[in-house]
């Protein structure tokens, strides 16, 4: 009698199998994205971020061949895609952390070395020239090729009397960027001053 | 920190069900002066399973696990081994995981048929007319069952029947169990 309780119980459960199917789940960072789905290139539109829907469905609808492709879009964000290959017998569950377009990521990421600029400057004001030649360190990892921290690095060693530093920073500044005149400027003055020969670096 | 690229689910597995084990003795490993005839009968026990499935290559996967009684009467039956899972029924055997940095798709198959077969070492007590007796087995484990994905847990029922020689005593178990996979991500 248990036995026959046991089988009864895993043939239901196999037999609910029609009502269960396969789960599409999509989620996106941010959210409100636009999801597309494309099989022959011409890209169809499922709905938006986040989205639940019967995978075997979508399948059938949509997708005529052995692979599709899903992409995902939203405006200001690079569009993400993948090719999957056609199954309706899994759930398949995809979450994707949209990156910003990278001309929106340069835009914040030049405010922000703007922004942090302007703190070493006020550091630099305020003669808390330790500080500023820290964030400066941090900020020349960040930005090797930027003529502009080096000359600051080479302002703030000159403000605090450390002019052989200070001198070095502005040749530094004038190789990365030979139109930085301010560098120029500063970097022959200061060789004079020193008596040193312009061509020695 | 996000580990990055392709990886196939191990899983482990609770279940809980019905072990019933026929038992024969030999002839020649009878003993004492009040045993004339080999002794036969069974021993049943509400059994409990651990199993564990790693290392999938395309439809199949090792296994490892445990039976071990938790109600049982007139004996008892613990059995261990591994063996080889063959799975059918579904183009993913695993549940398969790609993650980035900045994605995670994950694809989890629902419904997944599959047969086992093994080799265990297993112990059994039990009761004769005259004594309380036990051996040691070496089990080849047949078997095949079901696993199915639900919207909170996956559900993994299987059943099983293990040819078993021992020292003094040939067995025939009969296992079937029924449980939940818990996939180790």
């Amino acid at each position: 009698m248990k036995r026959l309780l046991f089988i009864t119980f895993i043939l239901s459960i196999i037999l609910s199998d029609v009502s269960m199917a396969a789960k599409l789940n999509i989620k996106s960072q941010p959210d409100a994205a636009e999801i597309f789905i494309s099989t022959n290139g011409k890209p169809i539109r499922l709905g938006v971020t986040p989205y639940e829907a019967n995978l075997t469905e979508v399948m059938n609808v949509y997708v005529k061949s052995n692979s599709f492709v899903l992409e995902i879009r939203k405006s200001g964000h690079t569009p993400y895609r993948v090719l999957l290959a056609k199954t309706t017998d899994s759930d398949l569950e995809l979450t994707a952390n949209l990156e910003l377009d990278k001309a929106i990521s340069n835009i914040k990421e030049h405010d922000s070395l703007m922004n942090q600029l302007f703190d070493v400057q006020k550091l630099v004001r305020g003669r808390n020239f330790r500080d500023a030649l820290s964030k400066l360190d941090d900020l020349e990892k960040k930005h090797p090729t930027l003529s502009i921290i080096p000359e600051m690095k080479a302002t703030a060693y000159y403000m605090n009397k450390e002019v052989e530093s200070a001198l070095s920073y502005y040749r530094k500044a004038f190789s990365l960027n030979s139109d930085n005149h301010d560098a120029y400027r500063m970097k022959l003055y200061l060789e004079k001053k020193l008596g040193v020969d312009s061509d020695v670096q | 920190m996000i580990q990055s690229g392709l990886k196939k689910s191990d899983e482990f597995s609770l279940m809980m069900g019905m072990a019933n084990i026929s038992f024969t003795e030999s002839q020649s490993a009878l003993s004492g002066p009040n045993q004339q005839t080999p002794a036969s009968g069974s021993v049943a026990s509400i059994s409990g399973m651990l199993h564990y499935r790693f290392r999938t290559d395309g439809n199949k996967a090792w296994y490892g696990q445990f039976t071990f009684p938790l109600i049982a009467s007139q004996g008892t039956y613990f059995s261990s081994g591994g063996g080889l899972e063959y799975y059918f029924g579904n183009s993913n055997a695993a549940k398969v995981i790609l993650q980035d940095a900045t994605t995670s798709l994950s694809i989890t198959p629902v419904t997944r048929y599959f047969l086992l077969s093994g080799l265990n070492m297993a112990y059994i007590s039990y009761l004769t007319d005259t004594a309380k007796k036990n051996d040691t087995l070496l089990e080849i484990d047949l078997g095949g069952g079901v696993s199915r994905r639900f919207e909170k847990w996956t559900l993994r029922a299987q059943a099983e029947i293990a040819r078993g020689i021992g020292i003094s005593t040939t067995t025939l178990a009969m296992k079937a169990m029924v449980g939940g996979i818990y996939f180790l991500d």
